[in-house]
């Protein structure tokens, strides 16, 4: 709603109340000021008159004019071209400051020039108010316009627009008397409206006209008829009003028709009675009926939509937009004016199937006050008599409701003071709920019936009318206090749990993203390594592009973007993480999973002088999420993935199992795979969360400290290249859990010499509060070698 | 007797000329061992009367001692010129950089999420969730949002059928929180993604974060969410922020609010920031519509309470001054790294 100033001060007693503080005030008690504009810029500028106009002696476009300001006679160089002598001008005086810069004399091609004939597109008008034959040139005014006053002042385009940003609740600030009536309250000022006096013609409308309503989406009709009205210009009041408005003028009957728009906020549509006939059937649409709109489109109806019709063609959709049918013409003699009320919910699905949200909609959307109804068509029927000699037909044809009866809501001093946690006086709880008409029964002392208008349809329960008075009195007097409750509160073990892997990943050198959720339906397709077979993706119905269409079944593919677009930026030092979730459906049923993803490429800990660069390999992942589970307190197991996804490196992959499920992967990416995105060798990893996060959580139990030294016993062992070091480690660990605390690999030789075998060499840590003697170690290791060669065919190396 | 006196000179002269252990050792052995010179004095011994062996013996005494403090002396001399050696060859350059473990970081709209989360278990919240995809009845309907309600056209949705769509809003987890509660007390946030059909630019993102706040009680006034938002943007952006509310609408509460923090950066003068008003918008909140409460069977009569939703991008934007929104979503490593200071 854009809320011209000037009109504003028309409405309500202002007195005192600056501009600024009429905004700061906009903003604390009624509603937030989205912007604020003028609707001209420029000082200094006068009505001027062309006395004489010839062409410039040195330009083949430029005249040379000599202009009366009243008081003396210019010269002025003028570039339009349609400067002609005897025009009343807009002459900006040298000094003016126009929003294109300060106009100064000068002497332009040889000749001498004393200030500038603006258009209006140098005061900054908009261009769609500016009227087609001003669009290229300067504007001309009326021949009454007195010389030498201040131009835009006398064409009534001074004016400051404040731009509200409405709330959806708020229907009755879409028109200056509703935003008048929530200033003339909190000032506790008047407001002005204008008494005016119809002067109706002795012959009645309903000769004229018969109204048949035949839909209950219309809830109220009233027409009246006005004769030979006169087609032209609206006074410049009215014209500069809309303007400010932000309405294009276009004649003086549909300027009205607006006007009362924005006074009442009760959008009224005119037809040429000629043309419309003698009655008027409002019905829904027919299935397939199609018509053609003001603006020429083609359009098919539906029965939801509320249709005007003379009783055989469709002459308009109610609430949303006219047919050329019954259009106002410059020919147009006969009106017949409509002032209806349209359910809300029907323009609102009409308006936005066809596309078609306008000033009439958007008020019809949000409710207009049926008790004012009658009153904006009479004050138009008013202004069509003053402004287009209109003879106004006596009475209204009316068909449905009459007048909505008020609300009546209890309300208590106690309420208030229950909900807002401060007391507002008694004195002022009245005053505050008076000036914003509502009416007050006091029942008992402080205990009030409250009725409300309906103009204020914003306003049901209780609650609403607390709003009311805590905006009215002002949220700053509200005092800072905190919930007097007992709670405690505190993480959750999967909430923690997860706090924990970010922590522990980030200060292990991971850097956290986040990515999308909503992704491509490719991307979903191309890791499917931790899925079931029988899931399905989750696709929105309505998407916005094909690159966000469906939620994405695992974050890998993310991350591999993420480091596409670093990659791309010659950033390939990347150790990244994400904890996000996973979605798809699982017999008709949504999951929703937390996932953790990561990605490794190029070096690691690489910015270092002592030691060179570690080069990122599929060990440091594994090891780096064994780091992470040590911190978690919780065991995992990695094993060879066979039958991974083919972006996989089927060599380097390995499932990590918990609790005997898989619930992951790491793996370094198939080489074909980085060729194709251009990166270079990447390992990933992904993990559902959800068991681990569940996982019951133990605390930890403290074991005496051994009082014996750790006896450490080294051997290399030869085997097959095959052999599963990791099985072979567990099951040395296993010969004697007791007493072997650590098994550590130091070292893993291959060579030539070796074939296919390999050399592991392996650190043994016995640790025992008895005598760890040579013998007893001896036998021990004597153990595990003999279990190493039939396990595992590994031999002592020589 | 003045062989002895010359023998001492000699000695001690050589000791001090030893420049390792080794020579001294020899040194000492040379004077107090079996080929000393000494012993050539000592054959004397037999000549000489009682006095004579006496007085002969006593010097022959002081001269060893002598030797063997002096050799002491001359080891430590020794040891510390030994230890003042190795001191010189081990210096180094320590303005040199320091072997450096990488770290990570966390994401900032993380770290902003962590730290409201441990703002308001501070003070005595829990931390709820809820589930992404949305069943209408619980993002709209119970919100008081009906079909054809004109507030849904500030969140234009992506619905995945009739029935379902992705949260426009953590709303959806107070309505949740109420039903499982059954009528108790509440006392939540709830961080988390939520998704709207906005084209993605500067200012808009399809994928955002919020946290929402619900609490519960008989006694909650509109004056504790005043009370509480003010600890929260001290805690957020320091303790000299004021907030104010100003006239709002949503359509779960009533009434509804709007909350500016004054500017952190020129304190309320007027600044870029804060687009030369001295207030921020922040966030929206109000006191819970008592439709809401009785859809979720709680009598509002008696139970009242405040809600209200965080912008996180906005918040993590203002608190480390960015200006781009996509920039939370592309995870540049270059961005990214510029939150590993821990707060």
């Amino acid at each position: 709603m854009r809320v011209s100033y000037k009109w504003l001060k028309e409405l309500v007693d202002l007195t005192g109340v600056t501009y600024e503080q009429l905004l700061a005030d906009f903003n604390a008690h009624i509603v937030e000021i989205d912007a604020t504009s003028k609707l001209t810029e420029g000082t200094n500028i006068i009505v001027g008159k062309v006395l004489e106009c010839v062409d410039h002696p040195d330009s083949d476009h430029l005249h040379v004019t000599k202009v009366d300001t009243g008081s003396e006679i210019l010269q002025v160089v003028c570039g339009a071209p349609n400067v002609k002598a005897g025009q009343k001008i807009m002459l900006a005086l040298p000094g003016a400051v126009l929003p294109g810069g300060t106009i100064k004399k000068g002497v332009i091609r040889g000749v001498e020039s004393n200030g500038m004939i603006c258009s209006l597109q140098e005061v900054n008008l908009e261009s769609k108010y500016i009227p087609e034959e001003y669009k290229d040139g300067i504007y001309v005014l009326s021949e009454d316009a007195p010389l030498g006053v201040d131009a835009l002042e006398y064409l009534g385009l001074v004016d400051d627009i404040i731009e509200l940003g409405l709330t959806p609740n708020r229907m009755d600030l879409l028109s200056m008397y509703g935003v008048a009536q929530d200033l003339a309250a909190y000032y506790g000022t008047t407001l002005y409206k204008e008494n005016f006096q119809l002067n109706e013609e002795a012959k009645k409308a309903s000769e004229e006209v018969e109204v048949v309503v035949d839909t209950p989406n219309c809830l109220t009709y009233n027409a009246r008829v006005i004769k030979d009205v006169t087609i032209k210009e609206s006074p410049d009041f009215i014209k500069s009003r809309l303007m400010a408005s932000g309405i294009r003028c276009i004649n003086n009957v549909v300027d009205i028709t607006n006007y009362i728009l924005v006074l009442f906020g009760q959008p009224l549509h005119a037809f040429d009675q000629d043309k419309l006939g003698n009655k008027i059937v409002v019905r829904n649409g027919f299935e397939n009926e199609t018509i053609t709109t003001l603006d020429d489109i083609e359009r098919k109806l539906q029965p939801t939509d509320v249709v005007i019709t003379n009783g055989e063609e469709v002459c308009c959709i109610g609430g949303v937009m006219g047919c050329a049918n019954t259009e106002v013409t410059n020919e147009t003699k006969n009106i017949v004016l409509e002032a209806a009320i349209f359910n809300p919910l029907s323009v609102r699905k009409t308006s936005s199937r066809l596309g078609l949200r306008s000033e009439s909609s958007v008020r019809f959307e949000r409710g207009v006050d049926l008790n004012q109804t009658q009153t904006a068509l009479d004050y138009a029927a008013y202004l069509l008599e003053k402004y287009a000699d209109g003879k106004v037909l006596n009475g209204i044809v009316h068909q449905g409701l009459d007048e909505i009866a008020s609300k009546t809501i209890e309300l208590s001093l106690t309420d208030v003071q229950k909900y807002l946690g401060i007391e507002i006086e008694k004195e002022k709880f009245e005053t505050i709920l008076e000036n914003l008409g509502f009416t007050l029964v006091e029942k008992e002392c402080g205990s009030y019936d409250v009725i409300v208008p309906n103009r204020r349809m914003d306003i049901t329960i209780k609650a609403d009318l607390i709003e009311e008075l805590a905006r009215m009195h002002g949220y700053d007097n509200l005092v800072t206090s905190l919930p007097r409750m007992e709670n405690v509160g505190e993480l959750t073990v999967p909430q923690k749990r997860t706090k924990l892997i970010r922590n522990t990943l980030s200060m292990l050198g991971l850097n956290e993203v986040v990515t999308y959720a909503l992704v491509s339906k490719e991307y979903n397709e191309r890791f499917t390594t931790l899925h079931k077979k029988n899931t399905t993706e989750i696709a929105l119905m309505h998407p916005m592009s094909e690159e966000h269409a469906v939620l994405r079944k695992g974050l890998v593919p993310s991350i591999i973007d993420v480091a596409c677009y670093n990659s791309a930026r010659k950033i390939t030092d990347l150790a990244l993480f994400e904890i996000g979730s996973r979605y798809y459906m699982e017999n008709e049923e949504t999951k929703e999973e937390a996932v953790l993803s990561g990605l490794f490429s190029g070096t690691f800990n690489g910015n270092t002088w002592r030691g060179g660069k570690e080069k990122v390999d599929f060990y440091l992942v594994k090891g780096i999420l064994e780091n992470l589970f040590d911190h978690l307190g919780l065991t995992v197991k990695f094993q060879k993935m066979n039958n991974a996804d083919s972006h996989l490196h089927p060599g380097r992959c390995a499932e990590i199992k918990f609790q005997n499920e898989v619930i992951g992967y790491v793996s370094s990416l198939h080489p074909a795979y980085t060729h194709e995105l251009g990166l270079i060798d990447t390992y990933i990893f992904e993990i559902v969360l959800t068991k681990i996060l569940n996982a019951k959580s133990t605390i930890t139990k403290f074991q005496s400290i051994v009082k014996k030294p750790t006896v450490v016993r080294d051997l290399a062992l030869v085997m097959e290249k095959t052999v599963s070091v990791g099985d072979l480690i567990e099951t040395i660990q296993r010969t004697s859990k007791d007493m072997i605390s650590k098994v550590e690999v130091f070292d893993l030789y291959e060579s030539a010499q070796l074939g296919s075998k390999k050399s592991v060499a392996i650190s043994i840590y016995f640790e025992s509060d008895n005598n760890l003697t040579d013998e007893v170690i001896n036998e021990k290791v004597n153990k595990i070698l003999e279990m190493a060669e039939t396990k595992f065919k590994a031999t002592l190396r020589s | 007797m003045a062989d002895l006196e010359k023998m001492l000179q000699d000695a001690s002269s050589e000791i001090q000329a030893c420049n390792t252990q080794n020579e001294l050792n020899e040194k000492k052995a040379f004077y107090l061992g079996k080929k000393s010179p000494l012993n050539e004095i000592m054959k004397q011994m037999a000549t000489l009367s009682i006095e004579g062996k006496k007085e002969l013996g006593q010097k022959v005494n002081a001269f060893k001692t002598k030797i063997e403090e002096l050799v002491v002396v001359r080891r430590k001399e020794l040891e510390q010129i030994a230890i003042n050696e190795k001191l010189m060859s081990e210096t180094i350059d320590v303005t040199m950089p320091g072997k450096v473990l990488n770290t990570g970081s966390i994401h900032p709209l993380n770290k902003v999420i962590d730290e409201l989360n441990t703002i308001f278990i501070g003070m005595g919240y829990n931390v709820a969730e809820g589930p992404e995809v949305e069943i209408d009845k619980y993002n709209f309907e119970m919100l008081n949002v009906p079909v054809g309600h004109p507030a849904r056209d500030m969140q234009d949705s992506f619905y995945i059928t009739e029935e379902t769509l992705l949260r426009t809003q953590t709303s959806s987890v107070q309505v949740r929180t109420l039903l499982e509660a059954k009528g108790k007390p509440i006392k939540i946030v709830c961080p988390g993604r939520v998704y709207r059909r906005d084209d993605d630019d500067a200012t808009h993102s399809h994928q955002f974060m919020q946290i929402e706040g619900l609490v519960v009680d008989e006694n909650i006034t509109l004056s504790d969410l005043k009370g509480t938002l003010q600890k929260v943007m001290e805690k957020m952006f320091g303790s000299d922020r004021k907030i104010r509310f100003r006239p709002s609408f949503f359509p779960f509460t009533e009434p509804s609010v709007e909350v500016d923090v004054s500017c952190f950066k020129c304190g309320g003068k007027g600044c870029p920031i804060c687009k030369k008003s001295g207030w921020i918008e922040i966030l929206g909140a109000g006191m819970v519509h008592p439709n809401v409460l009785e859809m979720a069977g709680y009598d509002s009569t008696k139970m009242r309470g405040f809600a209200f939703g965080i912008g996180v991008e906005r918040v993590t934007m203002l608190r480390y001054g960015i200006d781009d929104i996509r920039n939370f979503y592309i995870d540049d490593v270059r961005f990214l790294n510029q939150f590993k200071k821990g707060e």
